[in-house]
């Protein structure tokens, strides 16, 4: 018995070693806001080239939702498709295929809304990567960043993003922004001040030929 | 070749096994289904090792070789028989490997816009049966682990013999060199200390000697002998 002791003491002691290392890789929500007012519904074909590049990208424990910026975003009823991956990695594959056949549908019969509420889309994002509470939180907002509110709409309200990664990406430069880059400037700005001050961090991403550096 | 054995071994399991135990769970840092596929490995070793215990190839564990031959024939028929369980068991993770593969390729190929594309051949099955052939012949490879295994643990206490040694005599090097120069740091304080104290003690003997020199009679004042006259 006392010969067997020490192989014993360290096959234990190897596995409290294990035990005490690093933390597990952490898991990943990512939560993409689509504009889909007026003229920027054109911009749909890039927006499902990105979904196919996160998706790609995304692992097995991953939350990933994809919701559309309409006049009201502040609802569960602007998410087109939202999924939790599966730990089994057969089923992670079968989740892709459905999510990408859940956004092509919704691309093709998508109608440009006449407001643009992004506020409500980051809130309505914040709400939903909060409940999911993963690792790393990365809100993207496909969007030229024009929010344009409807009459009666309280939005301006401090954004609690606290922790959050906002990216925003194919910010389009309007008609009016070619007249005076200025407005298409203060707008960037206007929109990190406010994503900084809820205590996130904020970075535009206007090239789309590399998508896998979206998520950093 | 034998310590490759456990890592193909290792490669073709453990990605069908995070199928069975999920792949993103974790102890500390370690993924279940690579500890899940490592303790196959492990339970094949030590089948192995059994079963060439039981059959007086290798002499390890002496209390199994002196077992009547009709328990240990027993035995060898145990342990082979939950050795080609195991094999059947890898031989199954390996097919599922390839539909993983397979599927993961075709998902990939439909989020690049490349639905057309299969990655399939007719030719498929050949590497397909060629992992299920690997993943059925390897753990009965790794039962000769148990050969380089025994001479190894009876070279170990050489080895280590050996190895102890060395250390000691090269610990004895370092700490003999460490008192040396321990030793010669102190001379060299020393004499650095006699430099330039050198100064200080010489400027001290020198106001010593000044001060316990006796000092000269002073003249005779001059108006004395007439005092000493006048009253004479």
């Amino acid at each position: 018995m006392n010969r067997w002791r020490p192989i014993a003491l360290a096959t234990l002691a190897l596995a409290l070693a294990g035990c005490s290392g690093e933390a597990a890789p952490t898991t990943r929500g990512v939560y993409l806001l689509i504009d889909t007012s007026g003229t920027y519904t054109q911009e749909l074909d890039k927006a499902q080239a990105l979904i196919n590049a996160i998706l790609a990208k995304l692992d097995a424990g991953d939350s990933f939702a994809v919701a559309r910026v309409d006049t009201g975003s502040f609802s569960e009823k602007d998410i087109v498709a939202k999924v939790t991956f599966d730990d089994r990695p057969s089923m992670t594959n079968q989740q892709k295929r459905n999510f990408r056949e859940e956004v092509d549908t919704f691309v093709k019969k998508v109608k440009p809304s006449a407001f643009t509420d992004i506020t409500g889309g980051i809130l309505q994002a914040a709400e939903y990567l909060n409940e999911k509470n993963p690792g790393r939180k990365t809100i993207l907002i496909f969007s030229d960043l024009k929010e344009d509110l409807k009459k009666g709409y309280v939005r301006d309200i401090p954004l609690t993003v606290d922790g959050f990664e906002v990216v925003a990406i194919n910010v389009t430069k309007l008609r009016s922004d070619n007249v005076d880059p200025r407005e298409y400037m203060t707008r960037l700005q206007d929109w990190q001040r406010r994503v900084e001050s809820g205590g996130g961090t904020w970075r535009v991403v206007n090239d789309l030929d590399r998508l896998e550096r979206v998520l950093g | 070749l034998l310590p490759s054995d456990p890592v193909i071994n290792f490669h073709l399991i453990a990605r069908p096994m995070a199928e069975m135990v999920g792949g993103n769970n974790f102890i500390g840092s370690w993924r279940i289904a690579d500890i899940a596929a490592l303790v196959i490995i492990f339970v094949e070793v030590s089948m192995g090792l059994f079963l060439m215990e039981s059959l007086r190839i290798t002499r390890l564990f002496p209390v199994i070789g002196a077992l009547p031959d009709k328990w240990r024939v027993i035995m060898v028929w145990i342990t082979l028989g939950l050795l080609t369980s195991l094999a059947c068991v890898e031989a199954g993770l390996a097919y599922m490997r390839e539909i993983l593969l397979q599927d993961e390729l075709a998902t990939t190929a439909l989020l690049r816009g490349e639905g057309g594309v299969s990655y399939g051949n007719q030719f498929i099955w050949i590497t397909t049966a060629a992992q299920m052939g690997m993943g059925f012949i390897l753990p009965f490879a790794l039962t000769f682990v148990a050969i380089p295994l025994e001479s190894f643990i009876h070279a170990l206490r050489t080895v280590l013999g050996v190895v102890l040694s060395g250390c000691l005599r090269g610990l004895a090097a370092v700490l003999r060199l460490a008192g040396d120069g321990c030793r010669y740091l102190g001379r060299l304080l020393v004499d650095l200390y006699d430099v330039m104290i050198f100064l200080p003690l010489w400027l001290e003997q020198q106001v010593k000697a000044h001060v316990a020199r006796p000092a000269q009679p002073s003249p005779t004042p001059k108006g004395t002998p007439k005092v000493k006259e006048s009253l004479s």
